[in-house]
């Protein structure tokens, strides 16, 4: 099938020619038979040019930029299909067992009265079967993550009852206190406050029989196909999630398990693709480990983004409890000076030595060696006087140790603050307005965040050497502003 | 790839954030529309996950990622060109031209420097001279200049030969020529109907793709 359409125009040798040695794909002969020729016909080498030309307009064609939740949802999606079509493929196999079945039962019905009785006993037993394990069929999913009773368990420190608290976004909890601060209302402790899903075990047959009748067509349809979920999973798996749901059921903690079950399952639900699938293929016995290390992370993005927005109360309240501490720990911050500087500091008086351990904290933290390590108390009297949003994030450290590092980056974000304070939307707009041609286009395929990121470090930049300067950071200092 | 081959959930993630925008850029210049190249791009990543037992480790995976591509976005044009034939208007197009004249309203506000209102003008004329080509003359383009395939790749991933390769890239690139050298000449802007794009080449350009069909 080589033939061309006559219609068509021919194709201009000379041209195909031309194409094919810019695209590098003559032999080394050829390309060195058009070289020369180029050297010497100038309107063949004037057409190369035409032709080299228009290709290059081509990198005008703007790069696509997927956004963030192009991959999350093709991930996602991908995976739901394949999961589709795993089950379909189950299904198919069943249905035609169901067909050999109803094959049967239908050869019996022709028999008789007798066959019929049979039949309908069968279809009450499977209609009884879904009531009975209707909590099972409801939370499927959230079973299916469950390896055990002891795995729930072992769940429970990360999982408890104080994980809504700790977990849930810093905002919405910061919100609330500040509502309770104003006496709007009173949140309610752990201990009363009213699980988040119904006591599913203490539901009668009877019940839930009535719960599924009054169920709307969209919710039968969701039990429906987690029905069909549940008996498309091998029978073995079956089993397993049965014994592990009366199992639950069965233990004197099963209400507080549930409560587990379901705030794991709902974190897992909120972890992006890769941490999803990272904590669940992790073994069983590592994967405590492994969830640690992701709320380890996300904690340490929470801290960074409140670090980031301290607010000005927030800013003073941890300067004042700076001076507080340092008075605390003189002695000890004096032992810990290098002793090249401790004799000319040991001659100060004590407020200037304070002040001078003070502003020099910044070389010191994230130096355990260097800094003394401020008790529960001091840490404590530091929370109370925070925002409900800086607080959040310092109470859901695990250890002294970790609240105290968590700490120091509220330090340092407060020291870059005073040497290079955030700017206003608008002071980085109008700072963009006096930017070079050349500085804008740099900035033209960044993100919101990225661009205000490289405004800022611009603008002090300029700000310390307005020429541009040679270094892209203040003059004085080892490098760019820390983020 | 391999470990894509095996199951491996993390690793296809990493597949796909490694060539999403890659492929997103090529699918987006072919149709014209950002959010049906979304989708051609997730229909194309799900058929290497099907397809991902049939995966030979000897194959350039980007050759067959394009190649998965370029079924899809064919049977989706194709599709596209029958709803048109009974007289569905074609909202891509229509998205894409009403973008560009966007583009040009704000390229022509005061609101953007002398040189990026001439790199804007310039790239929507661009665009548009290449929506004027065949739809594989403009996937053949598109792979060389974007992804700088070889011909042997090309020929591969659009299942064709690699003289018919030769010879629809030789068309494409004449073409283009063609309807950009007012422009590139005289600085003459030609009007947003891709139809008035250089008429004579542009006219030609479609009907030579549609030709090309014979050739491989």
């Amino acid at each position: 099938m080589n033939h061309q359409d006559p219609t068509l125009p021919a194709i201009d040798p000379v041209e195909e020619e031309l194409v094919a040695y810019l695209d590098e794909e003559l032999e080394p002969e050829h390309r060195a038979r058009v070289e020369h020729r180029l050297a010497a016909d100038p309107c063949y080498r004037d057409k190369l040019r035409h032709m080299q030309k228009s290709w290059d307009m081509l990198d005008l064609l703007a790069r696509s930029e997927p956004d963030e939740g192009f991959t999350r949802t093709t991930v996602a999606m991908v995976a739901l299909k394949a999961r589709e079509a795993t089950d379909v493929q189950k299904e198919s196999t069943q249905r035609f067992g169901l067909l050999f079945r109803v094959g049967v039962v239908v050869s019996t019905l022709a028999c008789g009265l007798i066959a019929y009785s049979i039949g309908s006993w069968l279809l009450s037993v499977s209609d009884r079967q879904l009531v009975r394990e209707l909590p099972l069929i409801e939370h499927l999913d959230e079973y299916k993550h469950a390896e055990s009773v002891a795995f729930l368990k072992s769940l429970e420190g990360l999982f408890g009852q104080h994980y809504r608290q700790a977990a849930a976004d810093a905002e919405s909890v910061a919100f609330l206190r500040s509502m309770e601060e104003q006496g709007l209302f009173v949140l309610e402790s752990g201990e009363d406050a009213e699980p988040a899903t119904a006591p599913r075990n203490r539901e009668t047959d009877e019940q839930r029989r009535d719960r599924l009748q009054r169920m709307t067509p969209e919710q039968k349809g969701a039990i429906f196909e987690r029905q069909q979920r549940f008996a498309a999973l091998s029978l073995p798996d079956q089993e397993r999630l049965r014994a592990l749901a009366q199992e639950i059921d069965a233990d004197p903690q099963g209400d507080k398990l549930k409560q587990v079950l379901t705030n794991y399952h709902e974190w897992l639900k909120s972890l992006g693709a890769k941490d999803q699938s990272e904590v669940l293929a992790a073994p069983v016995d590592q994967r405590i480990l492994k969830i640690k290390e992701v709320q380890n992370r996300q904690a340490t993005k929470r801290l960074k983004t409140v670090a980031l927005e301290l607010s000005s109360q927030d800013m003073s309240a941890i300067t004042d409890w700076l001076d507080l501490y340092v008075s605390g720990h003189l002695a000890e911050f004096g032992r810990l000076t290098p002793s090249q500087f401790r004799a000319a500091l040991d001659k100060l008086p004590v407020k200037e030595r304070i002040d001078r351990h003070r502003r020099g904290i910044a070389w010191r933290l994230g130096r355990k060696e260097l800094l003394p390590q401020p008790t529960q108390q001091e840490l404590d009297a530091l929370v109370s006087v925070l925002s409900p949003k800086a607080q959040v994030v310092l109470e859901e450290t695990e250890s002294r140790e970790q609240e105290w590092q968590y700490v120091q980056e509220l330090i340092h974000q407060v020291q870059q603050s005073k040497r290079y304070p955030r700017l206003s939307d608008e002071d980085l707009r109008k700072f963009a307005a006096t930017l070079k041609p050349e500085q804008r286009e740099a900035l033209e395929n960044k993100t919101a965040d990225e661009m205000k990121n490289a405004l800022h470090d611009l603008y002090y930049s300029q700000k310390a050497s307005p020429s541009g300067g040679f270094f892209p950071w203040p003059a004085g200092t080892f490098g760019p502003p820390a983020r | 790839m391999l470990q894509v081959r095996a199951g491996d959930a993390a690793a296809f993630e990493e597949l796909v954030v490694r060539y999403q925008g890659r492929l997103l850029t090529v699918l987006e210049h072919l149709v014209g529309n950002r959010e049906q190249a979304e989708d051609l791009a997730q229909e194309t990543f799900l058929r290497v996950f099907k397809a991902r037992e049939r995966y030979q480790p000897e194959a350039k995976f980007c050759t067959w990622l394009f190649t998965i591509a370029n079924n899809v976005a064919s049977n989706s044009l194709r599709s596209r060109s029958r709803r048109k034939e009974v007289g569905v208007p074609d909202k891509a197009n229509t998205d894409t031209s009403s973008f560009g004249l966007d583009q040009m309203a704000l390229a022509a506000s005061s609101l953007m420097p002398a040189r990026l209102i001439d790199k804007a003008e310039a790239a929507e004329v661009v665009r548009q001279a290449l929506e004027s080509l065949g739809e594989r003359q403009k996937m053949a383009l598109l792979l060389s200049k974007f992804e700088g395939m070889s011909y042997q790749d090309i020929a591969e991933a659009m299942d064709m030969s690699v003289q018919a390769t030769k010879s629809l890239l030789s068309r494409a690139r004449v073409n283009l020529q063609r309807i950009l050298a007012p422009y590139m000449e005289e600085g003459t802007r030609p009007a947003s109907d891709g139809v008035e794009l250089g008429t004579e080449a542009a006219t030609s350009a479609a009907g030579q793709d549609a030709g090309l069909e014979d050739e491989s």
